[in-house]
């Protein structure tokens, strides 16, 4: 037998036992009903929005609460993928695994396949609560709405591929979290401002909102190739000109990244080893 | 089957394992002994490919791991220590991801048997959250047997066992022996050692100072072998004549035991019985007293005695 | 302590009196070679220029820009933070040509060529066209002809009027000597005041015409010794839209002055209810914020900044005779053209009104000029899509848009929706529990 398919075998075994895991344990579910619930507050909004002004252009507004939603998703698959990590090793459950037909390779595999795994099951979940919601309220679920559900799917799996990374190189479980929380929130804070300076009539824009925005996008260019949710603009913005090509270079380069991002994560399993 | 040579480790500066050359046969039971802190763990760790040696190459089943690793890892079956369970599956579906891990063919089959070797099957469905100590062991035990490995690493696979708990592991070590697997066994019960090795290592600050079978290890800790015999009665004649012959170093007698100090290296009791009859004597017992070997670890591992004539041989 | 504060508000009063006096100042006046620009923008002219801080100038690829090297007294105002030019009291030409260069190598050098900006509908009334060359000359001379027309047709017209009032006066006179008495039409007509000429065009003025396709470049001016004329080594980004398509502004019968826009073709128009709104379709494009910015406002170091990766649509010419299709399932149900409408206030109190369509013929309408022209839309609740067609019936790309109307949901029904994964998390684990607790013994080893 090839050396592929002893890691494919193991990659399945290990992430089959880790998403029963999941399925199993309240976690995902409570997770899930919080994106839900803050999602809700954005789709509030809107819905209040509308009503308010008795007219209202936008796009689709099911489209923030899905991104808000994927981000508490994913962020929570990273989160648990990192204390996973950190707790097999101190439970001494790796070193076991690693006496058997198990690498660094597969093993990191096996984690990021699980979690994606669950992230599918999980936009299944979103996509069939926000279509129940689409229809309850008229809201609609466009292209962009889909697109923005596929191209979530990439920004979980680098989100995902950071946690994992984070949880070979950190010393600890704790700071493992503390510094994927820090990091995670100091991207989309940075996201979500630039969005919003960006979104502004430039025109009219005081000289303070102007250095503001300058600054803003300076740290966001820094995060060009670092920042999960760089690649998932990058992937809206293309999806939005329809360009085949750029919609494909963006996926590509999102999935490079993850790529790297799990390759590291090897390097440094491999540097640091299993055992406690 | 295994074979190692020059293997080092150094962890910033300190040499854990120092030029060790070690060649386990197969089908063999060999005993890796050593006090706490000597490398054996670390030894293994590099055997398993789970530590990097500083210096020096690994060979299992004559090949080197970070070739052959998936191969490698399939036909080698490891127990340590202390076990790291899944507590939150129960032994059946602990020792079902075991089995698909390693893809094992009728897998319920394979995990009813081993579970029946370890006395097990009827907990198979309790959470292992639950499970003692001992048990833990065992089924550490049984997840090495699931994919019938050709070669089985065991770290202190007796720890934490009850005296039956010992004997159950003993009898699976000498029966996986007997259909030819090879066992490479650390342990700090060295009477278990004794019974069950054919060969053993001793290593010491990382280097290995002894490698040999059973008998010639202990013969060259020890100059001298004590014959003890009891005779019907005693009578000075005996003494005196055996004290002339030249293999005889030593005479003592307490009533009718004598006891016979002589060179080690050959086996001298049908002459002594000889002379004992010749002087009107009778032989009740005669036992050849040899050295055990936690006295012989002791003394190489208190001496830092080094039995190998160089690195990795035997003198 | 008495004194402590006197010696704070004295420090105070004079770091006040200084920053009054900093405000006070007159701004720093120097002399710099510039240059003038006048950039096509998508829809209409610009007027910028590029002062010596400034080392980057952007432009539209493919269009007749006009640039001319001049030196002028240039400023820095605080208040708005943009350099000033003093063109009235200072504005000299530079002789020279304009060099292009991409990649360290010429690759054009330019003569200032004559041009005018032509205004078919007047100065007030639409888009300039650049017209460059000979043909500038011409269509100056057309409109000083149509000038000296109009002026001529007012002094006929003066003239005719005196007649007229000549030939009135002494009627009146007649008729009230005589008793006599005129019908209708046996009275003089008085002469029509001729209407002035449209067309307004711009003096012949010579500049450097730029047109070049996307790129990086630089331009410099060169005297006729070829050396380059100090302060003139500028960088040249020229840079196209990234997409076009047709952009709405939408009137809100219940909000008439307050507008929405609707620019990109994902964006949705959301009701609540049934809603009439009065739609507008532009032709429209999107740039880069930053370039388009830099384009406009060059003068103003800070336009533009930190909008590198942002993009902007800009409504170009509004889409003559609009006709707007309301589809809904995909079938067309209404076809919707574009009419003038007046906004006419209601009387009383409340100072509402009212949107009525115009009617040029109705006397109600008499002197008054519609509000604005749109396509007026009633949609009830549902779900539909417009379109513009034109002429022809053709779709124009880029002017599909949704519109819905929106159901008002009570919010716990949401809230509770989002609860349903906890309650089956619950179940999920509850369940697990028991199985084990069903399979476990109690165990004692």
């Amino acid at each position: 037998m090839s050396k592929m398919k002893y890691r494919r075998n193991a990659i399945g075994v290990i992430a089959r036992r880790d998403i029963k895991s999941t399925v199993n344990g309240i976690g995902i579910y409570v997770a899930a009903s919080l994106a839900f619930l803050v999602a809700m507050l954005f789709v509030r909004s809107n819905l209040k929005g509308v009503t308010e002004n008795g007219l209202m252009v936008m796009v689709n507004p099911l489209n923030y609460p899905l991104f808000i939603a994927v981000i508490i998703g994913a962020t929570y698959l990273a989160l648990t993928s990192t204390i996973s990590v950190a707790r097999e090793r101190d439970q001494g459950t790796l070193e076991v695994l690693f006496y058997g037909p198990v690498d660094s390779t597969t093993y990191i595999t096996a984690k990021f396949v699980e979690q994606i795994v669950t992230f599918l099951g999980l936009i299944v979940v979103y996509i069939a609560v926000f279509f129940i919601i689409s229809k309850m309220t008229n809201f609609g679920m466009d292209g962009s709405f889909l697109a923005m559900a596929g191209l979530s799917v990439l920004l979980a799996a680098s989100i995902v591929a950071f946690g994992l990374l984070l949880s070979t190189v950190s010393r600890s479980a704790r700071t493992s979290v503390i510094v994927l929380l820090v990091l995670l929130l100091a991207f989309l804070a940075i996201d979500i401002v630039a969005g919003i300076l960006n979104s502004m009539s430039a025109k009219d824009m005081s000289a303070t909102l102007i250095y503001a925005r300058v600054a803003v996008d300076m740290l966001n260019r820094g995060l060009k190739w670092i920042s999960p949710f760089a690649y998932l603009n990058r992937g809206i913005a293309a999806v939005g000109l329809g360009v085949a090509s750029q919609i494909l270079s963006s996926i590509g380069a999102s999935l490079l990244y993850t790529v790297v991002l799990l390759a590291l994560a090897v390097q440094f399993l491999d540097r640091r080893g299993v055992r406690k | 089957m295994i074979q190692t040579e020059g293997l080092t480790k150094k962890f910033d500066g300190l040499t854990a394992v120092d030029n060790l050359n070690v060649h386990v046969e197969k089908g063999e039971i060999y005993g890796f002994l050593g006090p706490n802190g000597a490398g054996k763990t670390t030894t293994i760790m590099m055997l398993l490919g789970m530590e990097r040696p500083t210096q020096g190459t690994i060979k299992l089943f004559g090949k080197d791991l970070a070739q052959s690793y998936f191969e490698i890892k399939r036909r080698v079956g490891v127990l340590s220590e202390f076990q790291f369970l899944y507590e939150d599956m129960t032994a059946k579906e602990y020792l079902r991801f075991f089995a698909d891990l390693y893809e094992v063919e009728n897998p319920d089959r394979k995990i009813d048997e081993v579970l029946s070797r370890i006395d097990l099957l009827d907990r198979q469905h309790e959470l292992l959250s639950g499970y003692s100590k001992g048990m833990k062991q065992k089924l550490g035990m049984a997840r090495v047997l699931l994919h019938d490995p050709d070669l089985l690493i065991l770290d202190e696979p007796q720890s934490s066992l009850d005296p039956y708990g010992i004997k159950e592991i003993r009898d699976i070590i000498m029966e996986e022996n007997s259909k030819g697997k090879t066992l490479f066994i650390s342990s700090h019960i060295l009477s278990e050692i004794e019974r069950t090795c054919h060969r053993v290592g001793i290593i010491h600050h990382g280097k290995l100072l002894a490698e040999d079978d059973m008998t010639h290890l202990k013969q060259q800790v020890t100059s001298e072998m004590e014959i003890a015999v009891e005779l019907e009665a005693y009578n000075d004649a005996i003494g005196g004549d055996l004290k002339e012959q030249e293999f005889v170093n030593s005479v003592t007698h307490e009533g009718n035991k004598l006891t016979i100090k002589t060179d080690v290296g050959e086996d001298h009791r049908a002459e002594i019985s000889r002379i004992i009859s010749s002087n009107g004597g009778v032989v009740l017992s005669m036992v050849a007293k040899e050295i055990s070997l936690e006295e012989a670890f002791v003394i190489i591992t208190e001496k830092n005695l080094s039995l190998l004539t160089k690195e990795g041989q035997a003198s | 302590m008495r004194n402590k504060i006197l010696c704070i508000s004295i420090l105070v009063i004079a770091l006040l009196m200084a920053v009054g006096s900093v405000q006070a100042a007159p701004p720093q006046r120097e002399k710099q070679n510039v240059y003038g620009i006048t950039p096509w923008t998508g829809k209409e002219y610009g007027g910028t220029f590029a002062p010596k801080g400034v080392d980057k100038i952007h432009l539209l690829a493919g269009e007749n820009n006009v640039l001319n090297t001049l030196e002028t007294e240039v400023y820095f105002w605080p208040i708005t933070n943009e350099y000033m030019a003093n063109w009235f009291e200072s504005k000299v030409v530079i002789d020279g040509r304009l060099q292009i260069l991409q990649d360290g190598k010429e690759i054009k050098v330019l003569e200032r060529q004559p041009y005018v900006h032509v205004y078919p509908q007047g100065f007030y009334g639409g888009v300039s066209k650049l017209v460059v060359g000979d043909e500038a000359e011409k269509k100056y001379q057309e409109y000083q002809q149509a000038i000296d027309d109009y002026w001529k047709a007012i002094s006929d017209y003066r003239e005719a009027y005196a007649a007229y009032e000549q030939q009135m006066a002494e009627i009146l006179k007649e008729v009230t000597e005589t008793g006599k008495t005129y019908a209708e039409e046996e009275l003089p007509k008085a002469p029509e005041q001729p209407e002035p000429p449209t067309l307004y065009v711009t003096g012949v003025t010579e500049a450097f015409i730029v047109n070049l396709p996307v790129g990086e470049y630089a331009i410099r001016t060169i005297d006729a010794d070829g050396n380059t004329v100090e302060g003139t080594d500028k960088k040249l980004s020229v840079f196209e839209k990234r997409r076009s398509g047709v952009g709405y502004q939408i009137i809100p019968e219940s909000k008439w002055t307050r507008p929405v826009q609707s620019d990109d073709a994902t964006q949705i128009l959301y009701l609540e209810g049934t809603r009439t709104m009065y739609l507008k379709a532009f032709h429209e494009a999107e740039y880069n914020q930053h370039d388009f910015l830099r384009m406009t406002s060059l003068e103003k170091p800070l336009a533009g900044k930190g909008a590198e990766s942002a993009y902007m649509w800009v409504h170009e010419e509004e889409v003559p005779d609009t006709k707007v299709q309301v589809l809904q399932a995909g079938e067309v149900v209404m076809e919707v053209p574009t009419k003038p409408y007046y906004v006419k206030q209601t009387p009383g109190y409340a100072l509402g009104y009212d949107i009525v369509e115009f009617d040029a013929e109705s006397d109600e309408f008499l002197g008054r000029k519609p509000s604005f022209e749109a396509v007026k839309l009633e949609l009830g609740p549902g779900s539909y899509q417009i379109r513009v067609v034109d002429a022809t019936g053709q779709v124009l790309k880029g002017s599909v848009r949704d519109i819905r109307s929106v159901n008002v949901v009570p919010m716990w029904q949401l809230y509770l929706l989002s609860l349903v994964p906890l309650i089956f998390g619950l179940v999920v684990v509850l369940r697990r529990r028991n199985l084990r607790l069903k399979a476990a013994k109690p165990v004692t080893a």
